[in-house]
């Protein structure tokens, strides 16, 4: 395993400390980074060459320790217990340098070779503190270097010292200081010892030493137990010894085995922080964190703060995308003008045209307001105040049966995709929690709905646009909070919320990582499309193309048009289903665009565009105006469009990753696919046929 | 207009007695608590300052070992930055960082005067 050229580095380190960062600089890859705990909740791999060596760098979630207490916490402790991990490089936010330390502790503890990186040295400076760096390197026994995240630092340095380590036997070797847990308790560990070694399948457990696996059994660690309980051997005498060895040093001590490891851990990180640490001059009274956090954390009018914020976040969006959505339409319009002069008349121009570039300007023709989206919202991120928005939104999740956790996922939904959504969930401490939350994720309006809302919108609400789509995300909200509360007083039973959460200090964001993150999110949602979008227009326009309808010369142009559309696969489809989607206002035509959201949501609109341009062929006009033209479109009828789309069976991707996520169980499946389209339908019924019965936007 | 300023004096009135009255009913409470109990109070009733904490109660020890391992050791220093009402979530400083805990989590500590 040494002498190959492969070497897996696992980055670790405390939630918001800079680790992914330092991943993007040490890859030069792109990955994005936020200012709030949980942006890692899955483990991201990034390959580096460096003298001969392939360095293959995995960033793991940030976690307080190696015990688990949320599931993307135990991707780390997996890959770090399952996982050939060459060397650990531990990434140590300066400015929380004791507890940082805490996990220290526990890793050197592993026997892997660990490189430590000091982070934010700058934060240290600004408190008029200095490190030490060589001191602490003496006494720990491990490398170290000292990093501002943001700027390339001793990159070459720490990819020299990680390919070092495979040709230095003495590296490797080196003594790293541990934690001194006394007589008492290292009598106890030994006997726990003797019993591991006369075992030999447990003494080659994942090859790590007899000590660790001793204190580990000794500190209760539920993370490892579990681990444990999986080998098949005689575990009696062992946990027998650990029982007896607990209660003596809890009678030594007079408190559990489990707090006085942690007080000798904190003891030893204490004793690192007052030797390395040095104190220059005064810290400044000024804490800018703590002055605008009076107004942001404040009980009334946080709320106020919160909503304002959200507010801008959708002016400056439409604001600045309206001008480029306009141009892009332009750009369209002159695509299918060269496309109709280059190509004859015929079924290959009519397919380019009326299947792929309006299927493609439909969807595409909306980046721009999802690129600023992402942009305004990676901004709140990036700047420190949505781990704030989560803990002024803990009081009111609360009331609906969810931890304010539950608003990351949430929003990260709201932002881009569901799928990234209910990944997200992985932060959240309860099972029950975390399902509730997965169910009402696919409510919210992802990257993929906005288009759809945005046209809809603009093309029956132009003068309030803003408003009324703000309105829209606000009952996005209000349904998906209100079906949480349903589920977590009905069908799961909900345990206790547990909030705790780090508040890290704001700070000025980094415009390369605004940039980082509205294109990776934005990049995702294109390559999305993209995949489908071009052979799902194709789809589309055969089915509404053919077979064809016999030319009537007698009749206009709109007549021979509805005379393809009975004729053609689509029409005959929609007799079948028009039946069902008639008494909540919608025909044939919105309930193929429907069906084949289900594949994708972007489909939706790409799907309405083509069949728009099948019945009005030759038409210069946009979807929009089509729409507006269209007689059997009111308000009211594209409000009910709207909420259906909202509330139906979310896509293909999203009902495969809940399932995957949720263990594979078919109840909570079925209960997302048919729950959302009965839940959808019913709603969508009431609305229309109580506005149709006060007339209201018919 | 008139009618406009007695409503906005009447709001203004109502809120500013709620939240007169919701302070010094949480002082009392937070005052009694101390003499009471040795000079010992759970956290989610602490007013503002600094403390030192004397112990977790805590039946789920996943919890427990979660708090000790943020740094809730007995004798740690603690300052309590913001506690919102009664049944509010309340922020402390301990170890350098800036901690937000729900009301039932800080429920579970206990903490004396420096």
């Amino acid at each position: 395993m040494r002498e190959s050229k492969n070497i897996i580095v696992a980055l670790v380190g405390n939630p918001n400390s800079g680790k992914s960062t330092i991943f993007n600089i040490l890859t030069d890859s792109n990955q994005y980074v936020g200012n709030y705990p949980g942006v890692t909740v899955e483990k991201k791999e990034g390959l580096k060459c460096f003298k001969g060596h392939n360095i293959n760098f995995v960033d793991l979630p940030g976690t307080y320790s190696l015990s688990v207490y949320s599931d993307d916490e135990a991707v780390t402790r997996d890959f770090l217990f399952k996982e050939k991990t060459d060397i650990i490089v531990n990434v140590i936010d300066v400015a929380n340098l004791e507890r940082n330390l805490y996990l220290f502790t526990q890793i050197v503890e592993l026997n892997i070779p660990v490189i430590v990186i000091l982070n934010m040295i700058d934060i240290l400076e600004s408190y008029g503190k200095f490190i030490d760096k060589e001191a602490m390197s003496d006494i720990l026994g491990v490398p170290i270097f000292a990093t501002v995240a943001n700027k390339k630092i001793e990159t070459y340095e720490i990819l020299n010292c990680i390919s070092s380590f495979l040709e230095n036997k003495k590296l490797l070797s080196s003594q790293k200081k541990k934690v001194i847990f006394g007589d008492t308790i290292r009598k106890e560990i030994n006997n726990v010892k003797k019993l591991i070694s006369k075992n030999s399948q447990l003494q080659r457990f994942q090859n790590f030493p007899l000590n660790w696996i001793s204190i580990e059994l000794l500190e209760n660690n539920f993370s490892f137990l579990k681990l444990f309980q999986n080998i098949n051997i005689d575990k009696y005498n062992i946990l027998n010894q650990v029982k007896k060895s607990r209660r003596n040093i809890e009678e030594h001590f007079g408190k559990s085995v489990e707090m006085e490891l942690a007080e000798r851990r904190y003891k030893f990180a204490n004793f690192i922080v007052k030797t390395v640490v040095k104190t220059t001059y005064k810290q400044k009274k000024i804490n800018i964190t703590e002055i605008i956090d009076t107004f942001i954390l404040n009980k009334y009018l946080g709320i106020f703060i919160f909503i304002f914020m959200m507010y801008i976040i959708f002016k400056f969006t439409f604001v600045c995308s309206s001008p480029i959505i306009n141009l892009l339409g332009v750009f369209f319009k002159w695509v299918e003008e060269v496309v109709t002069l280059l190509l004859p008349e015929g079924h290959l121009q009519f397919l380019i045209i009326d299947g792929v570039i309006s299927g493609i300007r439909s969807v595409l023709g909306f980046c721009p307001l999802v690129l600023f989206m992402f942009f305004s919202i990676a901004f709140f991120e990036d700047c420190g105040y949505m781990v704030r928005a989560i803990f002024i939104m803990d009081k009111i999740m609360n009331r609906f049966g969810l931890p304010g956790k539950s608003f990351i996922p949430l929003m990260l939904s709201t932002n881009g995709c569901a799928v990234a959504g209910l990944f997200a969930t992985r932060i959240l401490d309860s099972k029950s929690d975390r399902l509730v939350t997965m169910f009402i994720v696919p409510f919210m309006i992802c990257g993929a709905k906005l288009p759809v809302f945005a046209l809809i919108v603009d093309t029956f609400f132009y003068t309030n646009k803003v408003t009324i789509m703000f309105l829209m995300y606000f009952l996005s909200v209000v349904i998906a909070l209100s079906v949480a509360k349903f589920l977590s007083l009905k069908m799961i039973k909900n345990e206790i919320a547990h909030f705790v959460m780090e508040l890290p200090p704001y700070h000025i964001p980094i415009i390369k990582n605004l940039f980082l993150k509205m294109w990776e999110r934005s990049w995702l949602y294109i390559r999305k499309t993209g995949k489908i979008i071009f052979f799902m227009s194709i789809i589309v326009w055969i089915i509404f193309a053919y077979p064809k309808a016999p030319i009537n010369e007698n009749l206009s142009k709109n007549e021979q048009a509805a005379l393809q559309m009975q004729y053609s696969f689509a029409g005959r489809i929609c007799k079948v289903i028009e039946p069902v989607f008639k008494p909540i206002g919608m025909d044939g035509s919105r309930a193929i665009a429907l069906i084949a959201g289900l594949a994708a949501k972007e489909l939706i609109l790409s799907t309405l565009g083509t069949i728009y341009a099948i019945n009005e062929s030759g038409s210069k006009l946009s979807l929009k105006e089509r729409i507006l033209k269209d007689k059997d479109w009111s308000p009211l009828k594209g409000v009910t469009f709207l909420i259906f789309c909202l509330i139906y069976t979310p896509c293909v991707a999203s009902v495969s990753v809940f399932f995957k996520e949720t263990g594979s169980n078919y109840k909570w499946f079925l209960l997302l696919v048919g729950g959302n389209l009965f839940f959808a339908w019913v709603i969508s019924f009431i609305i229309f046929q109580v506005g149709s019965f006060f007339r209201i936007g018919v | 207009m008139d009618l406009v300023k007695k409503i906005v004096r009447y709001i203004y009135n109502y809120w500013h007695k709620y939240w007169i009255l919701s302070r010094l009913k949480k002082f009392n409470k937070f005052n009694n608590n101390y003499l009471s109990n040795c000079n010992v109070v759970k956290l989610n009733i602490a007013v503002p300052g600094t403390y030192k904490v004397k112990s977790i109660l805590c039946y789920d020890k996943k919890l427990e070992l979660r708090l000790i391992e943020i740094g809730f050791i007995s004798g740690e220093r603690l300052t309590v930055v913001r506690n919102i009402g009664p049944i509010g979530n309340i922020i402390v400083k301990i170890k350098g960082s800036k901690i937000a805990l729900s009301n039932k989590i800080s429920d579970k500590i206990l903490i004396k005067r420096k």
